[in-house]
């Protein structure tokens, strides 16, 4: 499976329901963020030094689309990815 | 005659030495194998700009000559990079100040005597998959590096360098995805989630604030970080630790019953707004609040603790509280790297993170 995203910022394999997501970080943004559709459902995780995150598929249905991003103001990177189920 | 030739065979082997073509690479550790992270390049694939601040620990073998090339070499990696072609603007200086004292300003790490050394389009190479891992041998071949030939040399004189590299895609020719190699710095500071996180954010840990460990390094800019409703007002409160948790409520606050107090003092407040992204289709993630504190380089500081937590005002909601530790010692790194959108007169600043970067000198 292609990389999704690009520009700094990617999802690399599938983002499977109870799995790992694998985020690339090409920045030196220190935080990256999950969001499952809205600002309320965001978490935050630290971007590890070897820049390639391994982090918790979040709890939501298959089907739903996951916004990751990084940045802020105009260097601000967004991903969109579905979750796809088991 | 013997003399007079023995004369002359000194001259021109001093004159030949001090013509003679060197490469350099900062950091050292990095000069064969590959570093342990991987950075975007400015200009690769959207318009950026990265400041590098060198220490001087890393350049003595550079001054006195004349700097004529920067090279960046690829990151070791199992993945083939497309070629694209960027245009850039490089400055380099003799900065005003250290990595560890450098600022989130660009403008303020440059100082006053920057010279244009290059302005034009450069070329990111088609470059084949390597082996992949830090360690791994990856030469400085053609199709390895993005090499910027200067047009005006740099004469380096001593002291910390800024290289200020300002690109942007050629149209059409943007490379996606061109990593470049890295080094990352093994001291961190350390941070507990101590919970206690009330409101409508932050999923259902209620976790809507956030600190990296990797920002709580001497000389560097801790980042504090918050997410709530688009332009309102978060508090970022900073304090001892609670040996309890405090009920908002017991406080006077119309609080959700699980919102807590997890601080025992307060030491001093920082305010920021939420602030929404600027284009329409990302405002629904809501607003991004952020304070960033200055840790100086003095062992005064090393290990300091605190504690921080957010009030977010319209829900009068705390955040989840984060116990963190300054590092136990100073970066050794050696160098910053300031990263922003060229439009921007700040950006984000890392003192544990930079390029490797090969110098060429005459």
């Amino acid at each position: 499976m292609s990389p999704q995203g690009g520009s700094g910022l990617r999802v690399v394999g599938p983002v499977v329901q109870g799995g790992t997501i694998t985020i690339e970080v090409g920045s030196n943004d220190t935080t990256v963020h999950i969001s499952a559709g809205s600002a309320a459902e965001t978490v935050s995780h630290p971007v590890v030094p070897g820049k390639a995150n391994h982090l918790p598929v979040p709890p939501v249905p298959g089907g739903t689309v996951l916004w990751i991003w990084v940045g802020k103001g105009l260097n601000r990177r967004v991903v969109l990815v579905e979750v796809l189920a088991p | 005659m013997l003399p007079f030739r023995i004369v002359v065979g000194c001259c021109l082997a001093g004159f030949a030495a001090a013509q003679s073509v060197q490469h350099h690479v900062v950091p050292a550790s990095a000069a064969a194998v590959d570093a342990d992270s991987f950075g975007w390049l400015a200009g690769a694939s959207t318009p950026l700009r990265q400041q590098h601040l060198v220490g001087p620990q890393h350049l003595t073998a550079l001054v006195g000559r004349a700097l004529t090339a920067l090279e960046f070499r690829r990151t070791a990696a199992a993945e083939a990079y497309q070629g694209g072609l960027m245009n850039l603007t490089v400055t380099l200086a003799h900065a005003p100040h250290g990595p560890l004292e450098a600022s989130a300003t660009f403008a303020a790490n440059l100082g006053a005597g920057g010279v244009l050394v290059f302005q034009g389009d450069v070329a990111l190479p088609p470059s084949p998959a390597t082996a992949a891992g830090a360690g791994v041998a990856v030469g400085w071949t053609a199709s390895n590096v993005v090499r910027v030939q200067f047009s005006t040399p740099f004469v380096y004189q001593g002291g910390p360098v800024c290289v200020d590299v300002v690109g942007a895609p050629v149209a059409g020719q943007a490379a996606d995805w061109w990593m470049a190699d890295a080094v990352s710095d093994p001291v961190v500071g350390a941070t507990t989630d101590l919970g206690g996180g009330c409101g409508a954010y932050g999923g259902a840990a209620k976790r809507w604030s956030s600190v990296s460990a990797h920002t709580l390094l001497p000389g560097a800019h801790a980042s504090f970080e918050a997410i709530g409703p688009a332009w309102s007002l978060g508090i970022c409160a900073f304090g001892a630790r609670a040996p309890q948790p405090i009920p908002l409520a017991l406080l006077g606050f119309q609080s959700p019953a699980s919102c807590s107090l997890m601080l025992a003092s307060v030491d001093a407040m920082m305010v920021a707004p939420f602030v929404p992204d600027a284009n329409p289709a990302l405002q629904h993630l809501g607003g991004h609040a952020a304070v960033a504190l200055r840790v100086p380089n003095d062992p005064a500081v090393f290990g300091a603790t605190l504690t921080t937590q957010w009030l977010e005002w319209t829900q009068q909601a705390t955040s989840n509280a984060i116990e963190w530790s300054v590092a136990n010692a100073a970066p050794t790194l050696g160098m910053a790297l300031l990263e922003g959108h060229p439009q921007e007169a700040s950006g984000q600043l890392t003192v544990h993170l930079a390029h490797v970067l090969r110098f060429e000198s005459q």
